[in-house]
């Protein structure tokens, strides 16, 4: 049953992925600016006959409608097209900086919920106690620090002068891995390498750092705040009654379902994070989405863009209903 | 319903009404301030830039303010900008242009030739054209330079720009790379560096990603060609002191007339596969520079470097070590292109597909490439079977690094090896370093603020003269980029072929601007 419910809602998604990147579709070309005069600005080959064959050969010259064709035609035979700027399917492209996109948000992910649950749990519980309010006193310093002041900060302090931590990229460049699926520090454990498993770690914690750190504000809220809604609701006092130590009552009975908003908060968060971070994979040097996206945007690739948009919306409705499904998995009552 | 009764004309008379007053009593006051003194009107205009140079427009905006001129500031997205521009819609814009020939044929003259494809202050001068026109098309040397002078001397007095600066290109590498010099065009200094300690070198390049591992792909990118020029060797390339070199080709012959240029190519060497290298991959290289639907349909854009738009040139090889190329029309040029024409190898290009060759290009280059893609690090590692003798350094690898606060900390934890376009104020640390070494060379691009000669105000020669003289750039250069910008005269740079040392930037001379404003019928003051 549940399955044929995931099937239902991820043949919905489909609908919804086609609507997106219509809009991205649209609104790309209602910017201004040329993806020719881009390309050929400053190069030698900027003559009139030059810029109308790019033009034609990019069916930039051609109506709208009969472009958003070739790209529906393209998208059919499961191909994203060609990036205008640098020649390469845009789905090679996309292949190359998602998994480090993936990788960091994961590891964004790991650093916020290893100092987000601790410190949610112990204000949730112990309201208004020393715990909460260093708790309290961390999300704010958190939430307000911005990315890119917190990675050069970070950079300088850890990287440049203590030297105890690499400043950019994904791994050693003198580290030999073979690659599997992109991410570094997948590929090596999946090959068994210890060595290129420790500097991809080494190099995967400065930007975890920085872009988990407003996760951690987010998980710390939301779990303090409904474990502390938890607390006071019968059960728990049923829980007490039948004799149940405060840790019993904590971990099986209030922290389950205090789980599931923090769950679903968490689950939207990291989405975004898997939209690729502009300034963090600058500052960190990176090869993720977000500076792709960016430098796309800048250069009016358009085919680039709409594919990366095409992935945020499959990734988004991924999210939901993994998010939906981890939920009916914490709260049988709840169902898809 | 009550408010129903506010109905559309309510709004239109409420928010028409008083702006049409307050447009009248601007303009009677307008009217009346030019009428009164002495028939001067004010000068007002937009001075449009990117992010990147806004805060230079910025300190020019206030500089002419003091002159009671009123010119603000309007940041744009630089492809916006650029279509604007295009459009001649706009009054002033801060502009610059690199040049790869080290020739004003592609600086001044695209720039300023009448019609010519970058000329976006729409300046035209029939004498100035046909000046640049002889120049581009002549072998004769003294007549060329004579050319060029007297282009010069035209746009010193006819002033189409305000004229402004180009930089010095500074690059900060580690002083234990031994005989390093930094990256100029057509150089690869990684093939002549010894490293000390680790023989892994890290360059960091200041992008986002390289465009392309193909040369023959249509790109203008500084960072994209450095990584390029590693793995990939040219027929020809240019010293330190910008005289062309035999790489691929151990000599040439040019014929009377300049139209044809004969190359005898270097013998046993192969390609990092381990074929041979013949006339066969240059001719295919050339074609795909040059065919019309070589590069997925449409021309390459970097055809134009080694062929100016217009001409016909053939290209053929006589036996397996010589090629022949003849031009319509001389080209006097060409050899400086031909630096940017890498070799690629015609039979593994065909068998794998231009797709597939810019994701794992081969060439004959010190370096072949290894790992990475354009956004990560781009892994090369030592060619030991070099023509030129195999490198010291292993491994070489380029990392797109565009935060230039994380290349510094990079240099200075010793995770990057090399390191450009650092920001100038924060050299000095580097500069009074042992453990860095700091090398400059002059940069190859103008920035100026280019003037739409053909709208009111600049239309009036004197207001653009006026401007010239109204900027104290020393003063804003000095404080932006310390001793490493220098000004300019005119278009023209003095690393390029033909620039005349006798003409003077225009100084900062207030007293000269305001009395050509006045001139012109402007209001204006001293500061």
């Amino acid at each position: 049953m549940t399955v044929i419910r995931i099937i239902h809602r991820l043949a919905l998604a489909l609908p919804l992925a086609l609507g997106v990147v219509l809009v991205a579709f649209f609104y790309l070309r209602a910017l201004p600016g040329d993806p020719v005069a881009v390309i050929l600005s400053q190069s030698a080959a900027e003559s009139p006959q030059a810029i109308a064959t790019l033009r034609a050969q990019l069916h930039l010259n051609e109506p709208l409608l009969s472009q958003l064709a070739y790209f529906l035609a393209n998208l059919v035979h499961g191909s994203l097209g060609y990036s205008f700027v640098q020649h390469v399917p845009v789905s090679t492209l996309i292949g190359q900086a998602l998994p480090a996109t993936i990788e960091l948000g994961f590891g964004a992910l790991a650093f916020a919920a290893l100092i987000g649950i601790p410190l949610g749990v112990i204000g949730g519980w112990r309201r208004a106690g020393t715990g909460d309010r260093i708790g309290t006193f961390i999300t704010i310093l958190a939430v307000s620090l911005p990315e890119f002041w917190l990675g050069l900060v970070l950079i300088v302090v850890l990287a440049a002068y203590l030297k105890w931590l690499p400043a950019a990229g994904e791994i050693g460049v003198a580290v030999q891995l073979r690659a599997v699926t992109g991410m570094p520090v997948l590929d090596a454990l999946l090959t068994g390498n210890v060595p290129a498993l420790m500097s991809a770690l080494r190099h995967l914690i400065l930007p975890s750092v920085a872009l988990g750190t407003p996760m951690v504000a987010v998980i710390t809220r939301v779990l303090s705040a409904s474990l502390h809604e938890t607390k006071w609701l019968p059960y728990i006092t049923v829980a007490r009654a039948k004799g149940l130590t405060e840790r019993q009552v904590l971990l099986r009975h209030a922290l389950r379902n205090a789980w599931i908003p923090t769950v679903t908060v968490t689950g939207l968060n990291f989405g975004i994070l898997l939209g690729g971070n502009m300034v963090v994979e600058t500052v960190f040097a990176w090869p993720g989405l977000g500076r792709l996206v960016v430098q796309s945007i800048f250069s009016r690739d358009y085919p680039v863009v709409q594919g990366a948009i095409l992935v945020y919306g499959l990734t988004f409705i991924l999210i939901n209903l993994l998010v939906d499904v981890v939920v009916t998995l914490l709260n049988p009552q709840v169902t898809l | 319903m009550h408010d129903s009764r506010f109905t559309w004309w309510r709004l239109v008379l409420g928010a028409f009404v008083p702006s049409a007053v307050l447009v009248a009593a601007a303009l009677t006051g307008t009217l009346t301030s030019a009428t009164s003194a002495a028939g001067l009107r004010p000068l007002s205009a937009v001075l449009d830039t990117t992010a990147d140079s806004s805060s230079l427009a910025q300190a020019i905006a206030m500089q002419l303010d003091q002159f009671g001129l009123h010119v603000s500031v309007r940041e744009w997205q630089s492809t916006d900008l650029l279509t604007q521009e295009q459009s001649g819609s706009r009054q002033m814009y801060m502009s610059d242009w690199g040049s790869a020939y080290f020739d004003p044929y592609d600086l001044a003259a695209p720039k300023l030739i009448t019609g010519g494809r970058g000329n976006r202050s729409f300046f035209s001068n029939k004498t100035f054209d046909a000046l640049m026109t002889q120049a581009a098309t002549s072998n004769n040397t003294q007549l060329r330079r004579a050319d060029y002078f007297k282009a010069q001397q035209i746009l010193y007095s006819q002033v189409p720009w305000v004229f402004g600066y180009y930089l010095d290109n500074v690059q900060v590498a580690s002083s234990r790379l031994k005989g390093w010099q930094p990256y100029e065009d057509g150089m690869e200094p990684m093939a002549r560096v010894t490293p000390n300690g680790s023989s892994t070198v890290t360059v960091a390049l200041p992008t986002n990603a390289i465009l392309t591992l193909d040369p023959t792909a249509s790109y203008s990118d500084r960072s994209t060609e450095e990584v390029i020029q590693n793995v990939f060797d040219s027929l020809v390339t240019l010293s330190p002191g910008r005289t062309i070199l035999p790489q691929l080709a151990t000599r040439w012959a040019v014929s009377q007339g300049g139209l044809t240029y004969t190359f005898t190519l270097r013998r046993n060497v192969t390609f990092q596969n381990g074929q041979p290298f013949t006339s066969q991959d240059v001719v295919f290289t050339a074609d795909r520079l040059l065919g019309l639907g070589a590069f997925q349909g449409h021309p390459s854009t970097r055809a134009a470097l080694i062929d100016p738009p217009g001409d016909a040139l053939t290209v053929g090889a006589e036996g397996p070590y010589t090629v022949v190329f003849h031009f319509q029309k001389p080209f006097p040029l060409f050899l400086y292109g031909l630096v940017h024409m890498e070799i690629v190898p015609h039979v593994y290009y065909q068998k794998v597909g231009a797709a597939q060759f810019a994701l794992h290009p081969i060439g004959t280059g010190p370096f072949s490439y290894q790992s990475g893609s354009y956004s990560g690090p781009i892994v090369l590692a030592r060619n030991s079977r070099y023509w030129g003798g195999a490198p010291k350094i292993a491994k070489l690898v380029f990392l797109p690094e565009p935060d230039p606060e994380s290349t510094m900390a990079g240099l200075l934890s010793g995770s990057i090896d090399v390191g450009t376009d650092l920001p100038f104020d924060q050299l000095s640390q580097f500069e009074n370093n042992p453990q860095f070494q700091v090398k400059e060379i002059p940069g190859t691009r103008a920035y100026f603020i280019e003037l739409n000669n053909k709208l009111p105000p600049f239309n009036n020669r004197n207001v653009r003269l006026a401007f010239n003289y109204a900027i104290d750039w020393n003063t804003i250069l000095a404080a932006i980029y310390g001793n490493h910008a220098h000004r300019m005269a005119t278009a023209f740079l003095p690393s390029g072929f033909g620039f005349d040392p006798h003409i003077h930037p225009y100084p900062y001379d207030p007293a000269k601007a305001v009395e050509l404003l006045h001139a012109a019928g402007y209001e204006a003051h001293v500061p």
